[in-house]
């Protein structure tokens, strides 16, 4: 699973700041709150059935049979036959769970076929570039829908997931997205507390995803072009829409988030130095330009042997914040910090990993109570600020919201055939 | 005390009377029944039958006040108080076989008396599953543009008539019927005469009429027209579609040259408002489709087609008018639509339909926007005059076009503008 990649906030940072201010944190001990329950209410059995199953796939399988009483998994579809039966066997021996197999799909068409078992709910997991077509065809068959981030890697993607979100809302259906900070108890917490003023206007953020080298797959004798390129996805821009969106995406929304609204501008610098496969860059920094003025600096790097670094800064007139559980002066010293108590100080991972269930709880919370929840256009606009960054990188030219929002920049091909493929496939050169 | 008691309850009876009485009142004045009760326009009743507004599948009606009040709690009785007030003025004072019934049909007039608000308190879908991808792009587009567009812009035939739906170009691209004669070649130019210019390859003819050169007075000493031949008529939709069914494609970008010449998209839209093709002159093109089709016209013709110049079409209309005035049997202002040129009679040069009918491109621009000459069938008798001169308004005349980019051939709101071809006259050029 990618997430476990993930390199949270510089430990030492915070363990400094927790001795500098045990006083403070002593008296915050009163509002340590009991967690609130990681179940959705009970209801009318639903159920769900999963397209992409791949390991994020396969997890959120087990998130959402986790999230409440009475849902069930009860379909699969893969491309890749391998990567179904894998996915069928962890459900397995996970959860004891056997998945008919008259239920389990194959093929490029496998995601209409699970859209057409008598499910509720599709949970959307296969590379992004499969996104806007997989998410129409599940909101115009009724399904709610869990799907994961990035939702699109071209603005005709983007554009088509914002016309659906509409859709699905004239429709009633809820659409949650893997952007799991925005269901994270310390988060939603400090994000309240930024809302009510405790660090005044905001005046610029930083932001940074800088990790090692991702997985790669080389291409062997008996795939065809693309049946190698889609089981590499990570490393093509047309599957992944590049790092930047692949994964920076979770603090592109978070800024986004944050400062209540979607960049206008962004002028972008990114190369290729280390990567092994594909045509994507490894490294990108990107400066954002917010309504009045507020510009956020975002970098992220997939290089192995440099520094790492995974986290966000958001900085206003009275102070500043790590964004995830801490606010401090504009000294920086800390003026508060969410409340832990014994369990959660000891679990680092202790809210993030609730996330990844809370997500499909506010899900299933939504449908049951007949409140629908709908995140499509708050992920749409995240993958397009994560699409500008990219596009400025590779392009060498600032880019602004409403090119993006009205381009007609499509990648791959146009029809999926498995095979060999025609399109472009070198690596841009900046300034050409 | 009793009286007062009694006082009370008469009160009361009595705003419950009127309150019953106002509700009747405006129940009443608001039917069918009272609208045709007065309305002396009949065929707005027959035309309303013929819709899906009253026949369609739903077996719902919508009533005249449906559409055109604003539904209650947006204005619903202020706008009754208005339309009640000028209905009864109308009544009383002005003699309805006057009226322009088919002006009050049109985009302008049907948007002051069509409510926004009332297509949506039905249509409170904007992207119901069976949607085209069309209608997708072209309701993508209005969301984004709200506050400048009316449903009817493009919906403009759903309340009356048997039109279906959006306009659209079904019939337009359809071929043609079958053809007598066709042109193996071109005219050629002989000696400074008026002659029938052929197209090759097509049954298409029309009449270049020769002008003689001038010293223009009125301008200063340098301005000179040379001899040259200016079109009989404004280019004609026959013209202008062998043009596009020649030419066709999918090129968006300015001066794409595929084999030559890369013609005009499709248009968006229903180009010749449902007046009819054939010799009626094309209209909606832009500037640059104008400039292309000379191009082809020359290809074809071993000519040097070209729009003309200012100088040389107010040299033109000055003859064409002298000693004559510009009345309606030289000119088309009827306020509705294009007529055929043999609706009306030539002028001294023989040519038609130089004033009113359409307004005609030149080749010179003022920033950026060209220069229109002779006004169109929405001008006044009065107001035409070889000085008459307006300009394009590029990106208001695209408002309603959903497109990405936006259609570099086609206005999809201005229906009044054509042009007109001219040739120099180059005795020692001939043609080869």
């Amino acid at each position: 699973m990618k997430y476990t990649r993930r390199d949270f906030i510089n430990k030492s940072l915070l363990a400094g700041s927790l001795t500098l201010t045990a006083s403070t944190v002593s008296c915050l001990q009163n509002e340590v709150k009991s967690d609130s329950s990681l179940q959705a209410p009970d209801g009318p059995k639903l159920k769900a059935g999963l397209i992409g199953c791949g390991s994020r796939g396969t997890g959120a399988v087990l998130n959402f049979l986790d999230s409440g009483p009475s849902l069930e998994i009860v379909a699969l579809g893969d491309i890749f036959e391998d990567k179904l039966q894998k996915c069928r066997d962890n459900i397995k021996k996970e959860r004891n769970i056997e998945l008919d197999y008259e239920r389990c799909f194959v093929g490029p068409d496998a995601f209409e076929k699970v859209i057409d078992c008598d499910i509720d709910i599709v949970l959307l997991a296969t590379p992004p570039y499969f996104r806007p077509q997989h998410f129409e065809a599940a909101i115009k068959a009724g399904k709610h829908v869990f799907m994961e981030k990035p939702v699109a890697v071209d603005p005709v993607g983007v554009r088509s997931i914002l016309i659906n979100g509409i859709r699905a809302q004239e429709m009633g259906l809820s659409v949650v997205t893997g952007t799991i900070k925005r269901h994270q108890e310390d988060y939603k917490a400090t994000y309240k507390k930024i809302q009510q003023g405790a660090i005044g206007e905001i005046t610029s953020g930083n932001c940074y995803y800088n990790q090692g080298k991702l997985w790669h797959v080389n291409p062997k004798a008996e795939w065809s072009e693309l049946e190698a390129m889609v089981r590499n996805w990570v490393n093509w821009t047309w599957l992944s829409g590049d790092h930047i969106v692949e994964q920076h995406i979770h603090n592109l929304d978070l800024m986004n988030w944050y400062i209540g609204s979607h960049p206008i501008k962004a002028t972008g610098f990114g190369s290729r130095q280390r990567r092994v496969t594909g045509d994507q860059f490894d490294n990108f920094s990107v400066d954002y330009i917010y309504p009045n003025n507020v510009h956020v600096h975002s970098m992220c790097r997939q290089i192995n042997g440099c520094s790492t670094n995974v986290s966000d800064y958001i900085r206003g007139t009275h102070g500043y914040t790590n964004c995830e559980n801490t606010i401090f002066n504009p000294q920086g010293q800390v003026r508060w910090k969410y409340p832990l108590n014994d369990e959660q100080s000891n679990d680092r991972w202790y809210f993030f990993w609730r996330a990844f269930v809370q997500e499909h709880v506010d899900l299933v919370t939504a449908i049951r109570n007949n409140q629908p929840i709908n995140e499509a256009q708050q992920i749409a606009e995240s993958s397009l600020t994560a699409i500008m960054g990219r596009i400025s990188a590779y392009t060498g030219k600032t880019i602004t919201w409403d090119e993006m929002l009205n381009s007609e920049i499509h990648l791959g091909p146009k029809h999926f055939i498995m095979g060999n493929t025609s399109f472009n496939k070198s690596i841009p050169t900046p300034g050409k | 005390m009793k009286k007062s008691v009694t006082l009370l309850l008469m009160i009361i009876s009595i705003l419950t009377l009127l309150s019953f009485l106002f509700k009747k009142v405006d129940d009443y004045t608001s039917s069918n029944h009272y609208c045709n009760s007065c309305h002396v326009h009949d065929h707005a009743h027959s035309s309303w039958m013929q819709s899906v507004h009253y026949y369609n599948s739903s077996k719902e009606e919508s009533s005249c006040v449906d559409c055109h009040l604003p539904p209650k709690g947006h204005g619903y009785y202020k706008a009754k108080i208005h339309a009640g007030y000028r209905d009864i003025h109308a009544f009383l004072f002005k003699n309805s076989t006057e009226y322009n019934w088919h002006k009050k049909s049109q985009i302008e007039a049907a948007k002051s008396h069509t409510f926004k608000q009332s297509c949506l308190s039905c249509h409170d879908k904007l992207f119901p599953i069976d949607l085209s991808q069309d209608g997708e792009l072209a309701h993508w587009h209005y969301l984004q543009h709200q506050d400048e567009m009316h449903c009817v812009q493009c919906h403009i035939n759903v309340g009356h008539g048997a039109d279906a739906k959006a306009s659209r170009n079904f019939l337009f691209l359809q071929a043609k019927e079958l053809i007598d004669t066709i042109y193996e070649t071109p005219a050629t130019i002989d000696r400074f005469e008026s002659f029938t210019e052929r197209i090759p390859q097509s049954d298409i003819s029309f009449k270049m009429i020769a002008v003689k050169d001038s010293p223009l007075k009125d301008y200063n000493q340098d301005a000179i027209v040379s001899d040259f031949f200016i079109a009989e008529i404004e280019t004609s939709w026959e013209m202008y579609q062998q043009f596009l069914s020649e030419t066709e494609s999918e090129g968006r970008k300015e001066n794409e040259m595929i084999d030559g010449i890369s013609g005009a998209t499709p248009p968006w839209g229903n180009p010749d408002q449902g007046w009819g093709l054939g010799q009626r002159p094309a209209i909606t093109m832009t500037h640059y489709a104008a400039s292309v089709f000379c191009q082809w016209l020359s290809n074809k013709t071993n000519k040097s087609y070209r729009l003309p110049t200012e100088l040389e079409w107010e040299h033109v209309a000055k003859l064409a008018i002298k000693n004559i005035a510009i009345s309606d049997q030289i000119a088309n202002t009827n306020q509705n639509k294009t007529t055929l040129p043999d609706e009306i009679v030539p002028d001294n040069l023989g040519l038609k339909h130089l004033f009113g009918n359409v307004k005609e491109f030149c080749s010179n621009n003022v920033r950026g926007e060209y220069i229109i000459k002779g006004g169109s069938f929405k001008n006044r008798l009065e107001e035409l005059s070889p000085e008459w001169r307006k300009t394009t308004h590029h990106s208001k005349w695209l408002k309603t076009d959903p497109q990405i980019p936006k259609s570099i051939w086609w206005y999809s709101d201005c229906n009044d503008v054509g042009f007109r071809v001219v040739l120099s006259y180059q005795p020692e050029q001939r043609s080869r």
